[in-house]
């Protein structure tokens, strides 16, 4: 788990997160939802360890970020950000390859090979596996670098992975297939796993956890079906509520 | 699901499996350059003669004092310069970087204008050295100035290296400019002579001093290779995939500076080798670091080689600067290959 | 009648005087040598950076270097003539002087004894001082007599292989071949230029200092200070593995004096011919 306490940021004297504090549970996905500039990316950079707390506190399994090494972090748990171009001709497989860099001492080549194509079959991307990853269309790059970031915590359990956004150059089944595939690894394989995301038909539809900002504040936390309701939907996205779905169809949630 | 990885596994196992062979070929076709530059030169010595030990005592001396040094210093020069653009390409996360982006060439450039130009004490004092000494300070100075405007907020930013590289790579380029102003025909001659690049120095102190900057430099840019190519997802990746690369960008530019530093000192300026020799690797053979770095290296000292081999003998007795000539041997060769390649493996 | 005689006399004579006291700019360290030997210093206002001999060449004012000249700067010493070697420049700053009304007289850089005769002529037409240069050409005539004798006398086999090294950096020195000014100085003084297979001066591979096997290095001293001195210079294989540097057979001698081809040039070839005989 990881537990957030009055956290606050600040960057160039600017407040970006104020006085915060929130959850996030193993075995479940966490949606981290708000308008455009509400400190999402801020926060999720917060809870991966990357991004230095001025005040407040962030235990992941009951311990500060340094009290970990970079290298058990990186066993620990995975990023995918939004994308970062890549100049050189990887083929999908290098990319994804990269992905098992924390494994290499203790695994053989031929091992994690087979790790790294399995992942991309998970996202049903193994025919790419030869491609040249900059070649490869918007949809396609994401789910390689998908695959990339399931590759490095493919053995393991209890692990955080971390998703910013991950659905937006994906066409509609994909997006399905990506949240379900990641919603399944919380269930199975125990995962925590926290997606920021625009859409909350989908957030509705997969997540279990919110953790809903505005302008920097925790806006709501909780339980997805009872943290979302239609008055705070008005609020904080200044749209009419019946944009939304707002009944849970559990059948598929729980997949 | 299980006929489909097994299809994939053949598809890429080429590129594991090419890994040996390319590094025995080129190590191969090294073997054979610097065999047929031992037995070239305007000092005739036939192969046989050498392979039989039999040389007469003038021979021997042109071979021990002039050749054999030229030869080792052009592979490790072009060694040196390969793998540094490589990894300068690596760390700035552009195919089109080289070394010259942390000043070391501008740098260098300045130092031997101020020897050449203003001359005085220090060619008094390090004699037949005081350009090389002047070339690697100058340069190392620069890469310093750089480094520390990089770092001006505390962390080290490769964005702020490039735009301090532009701005200081300018002041040195006027300072240069100013030195070719005041210069006279001849320190002109040897300004320009100097920045197209020669092994004609090549003597013994010089390749050892070279040798014992590049080598250590060379291995410990080939250990963080792997890193290089998670470097190349991004920092804050690098970070996430359990690498300080605050850490390894430091290594890499320390390494690079140093090793560039002492060729430059040694060869002056050759061109093309750092930015070209990395591309027709990644070309042939793909851009994992890990095989790139070691076979940059080979193909450096070999391009490299045979060019200084080239460039003694072409219009012997006079010589050619050897930069001309990596350009002419590598430029049509890389149009070649990227009109061959570039539809398959597309990487800009 | 008589008035307008006396008047076109008069201003000819005044013509004649101002002649005499012309401002003129020399642009050539040979040529203002020869300037100087013709006793004509008094109409020079300026020179350029190599003109340093005679040593009170050195106060005149200086217009740069003879290949970067600046039309502004020969402008503000107000010269009816500049007399410039023909590797003077650049050429647009030529054309500028001369779009200002500047008088430029150019003259062919020496590479003979001939040449130096032609352009002693030449100035001294300009500083009407013909009979002073008759007595100079008959001394150096008189002095590359001598010269002959001296040449002459050495058989063949016995004339030294000089290899003229303008510089060396370290690297390729940077090497005299045929049809340059060191090479004619080498033969006046009776010696051989061990290059004959390249003209200009280039880099000489090192290997190649070696096969050619000269008996002397020359070089300008300063030449030699930037190569270290004499000692540094023996040191570098492409050197000692030469006879020259077997035997520290080194000749540095001033590039004015030596490469110039000026009124010393027989000079500075007898200097050259006896250092190599006194080897």
């Amino acid at each position: 788990m990881i537990e957030v306490k009055n956290l606050f940021i600040k960057i160039d004297g600017k407040s970006i997160l104020e006085d915060l504090s929130a959850r996030i549970k193993k075995g479940e996905v966490t949606a981290i939802l708000g308008p455009n500039g509400s400190g999402k990316s801020t926060l999720l950079r917060c809870l991966t360890g990357a991004q230095k707390v001025d005040r407040g506190t962030i235990l992941l399994d009951e311990k500060r970020f340094s009290d970990y090494s970079l290298k058990d972090l990186s066993i620990k748990r995975a990023v995918l950000s939004q994308s970062n171009p890549i100049n050189f001709p990887f083929t999908a497989m290098e990319i994804v390859m990269i992905g098992r860099h924390p494994h290499f001492e203790s695994g053989a080549t031929g091992k994690n090979n087979a790790i790294a194509l399995q992942a991309l079959e998970s996202v049903d991307a193994a025919h790419l596996s030869e491609r040249i990853f900059p070649t490869l269309s918007g949809g396609e790059q994401q789910r390689v670098q998908l695959a990339r970031v399931l590759a490095q915590l493919w053995e393991q359990e209890d692990a955080y992975l971390f998703l910013d956004e991950p659905t937006v150059a994906l066409d509609l089944k994909h997006q399905h297939q990506l949240l379900s595939h990641v919603s399944k690894l919380a269930k199975e394989k125990h995962f925590a796993v926290c997606v920021i995301m625009h859409d909350l038909n989908l957030a509705m539809r997969y997540a279990g956890q919110v953790i809903l900002l505005k302008d920097g504040k925790l806006f709501a936390t909780g339980d997805i079906a009872t943290a979302l309701n239609k008055d705070r939907i008005e609020e904080v996205f200044e749209v009419p509520g019946e944009y939304v779905q707002l009944t849970r169809p559990i059948e598929q949630g729980n997949r | 699901m299980n006929s489909r990885m097994r299809k994939a596994i053949t598809i890429s196992l080429p590129f594991i499996k090419f890994k040996a062979p390319v590094l025995l070929l080129l190590t191969g076709l090294l073997l054979v350059a610097t065999a047929i530059a031992a037995s070239t030169g305007a000092v005739s010595i036939p192969l046989e003669t050498f392979l039989s030990g039999d040389l007469s005592s003038s021979q021997k001396a042109v071979f021990s004092f002039i050749r054999l040094p030229r030869i080792l210093l052009a592979i490790i020069v072009g060694a040196s310069l390969a793998v540094s653009g490589a990894a300068m390409q690596g760390l700035f996360r552009n195919p089109l970087a080289d070394p010259g982006l942390i000043g070391i060439s501008s740098g260098a450039s300045l130092g031997v204008a101020v020897v050449i130009v203003l001359g005085g004490p220090i060619t008094g004092v390090f004699g037949f050295y005081s350009l090389s000494v002047a070339a690697f300070v100058g340069g190392l100075i620069t890469c310093l100035l750089i480094f520390r405007f990089a770092r001006l907020n505390g962390t080290f930013s490769v964005i702020y290296m490039l735009l301090a590289g532009i701005a200081i790579n300018a002041l040195a380029g006027s300072g240069t400019g100013f030195l070719t102003y005041l210069s006279n025909d001849e320190q002109l001659r040897s300004l320009t002579f100097w920045t197209m690049g020669s092994l004609g120095g090549a003597l013994w102190p010089a390749v050892i001093v070279a040798a014992t900057v590049v080598i250590p430099s060379t291995i410990l840019l080939i250990k963080n290779a792997r890193k290089l190519n998670v470097l190349l997802l991004g920092e804050q990746e690098a970070q996430y995939l359990g690498i300080d690369s605050e850490n390894l960008k430091r290594i890499i530019i320390i390494c690079t500076a140093l090793s560039v530093g002492a060729a430059v000192a040694v060869s002056g300026i050759i061109g093309f080798v750092g930015l070209v020799v990395p591309h027709l690797i990644r070309l042939t053979v793909g851009p994992d670091h890990h095989l790139l770095i070691p076979a940059s290296a080979l193909l450096g000292a070999i391009l490299l080689l045979a060019a200084d081999t080239f460039a003694r003998t072409i219009i012997s007795p006079a010589e050619m600067p050897v930069g001309i000539l990596t350009s002419l041997i590598g430029g049509p060769f890389f149009l070649w290959l990227l009109m061959k390649q570039y539809a398959g493996r597309c990487g800009i | 009648m008589k008035i307008i005689l006396t008047c076109s006399f008069l201003l000819c004579a005044l013509s004649a005087q101002s002649g005499e006291r012309q401002r003129m700019i020399t642009i050539g360290g040979a040529l203002t040598e020869i300037v100087y030997a013709l006793e004509g210093e008094s109409s020079l206002v300026g020179s350029d950076t190599t003109s340093y001999y005679p040593v009170e060449a050195m106060k005149l004012p200086k217009v740069g270097y003879l290949r970067t000249l600046s039309a502004e700067g020969i402008l503000s010493l107000n010269p009816d003539l500049v007399i410039l070697t023909d590797e003077a420049g650049p050429p647009p700053v030529l054309r500028q002087l001369k779009s200002a009304g500047v008088n430029l007289r150019t003259l062919k850089a020496g590479r003979s004894l001939d040449d130096v005769k032609r352009n002693i002529k030449s100035i001294a037409k300009i500083l009407h001082r013909e009979k002073k240069a008759g007595a100079l050409i008959r001394r150096i005539d008189k002095a590359n007599e001598t010269l002959s004798q001296m040449t002459g006398n050495t058989p063949y086999p016995k004339t030294k292989k000089v290899m003229f090294i303008l510089q060396h950096g370290g690297g390729a020195p940077m090497v005299a071949g045929t049809d340059t000014a060191a090479d004619s100085i080498i033969k006046l003084s009776g010696a051989k230029n061990v290059v004959e297979g390249y003209a200009g001066y280039k880099p000489l591979t090192p290997e190649a200092a070696i096969s050619l096997n000269p008996d002397v290095i020359l070089t300008t001293i300063r030449g030699l200070k930037q190569a270290g001195g004499k000692e540094t210079l023996l040191k570098n294989p492409s050197i000692s593995l030469t006879p020259a540097g077997r035997n520290g057979h080194v000749i540095a001698m001033d590039s004015l004096l030596l490469l110039a081809f000026g009124p010393r040039t027989v000079e500075a070839a007898l200097e050259l011919n006896q250092a190599c005989q006194g080897l």
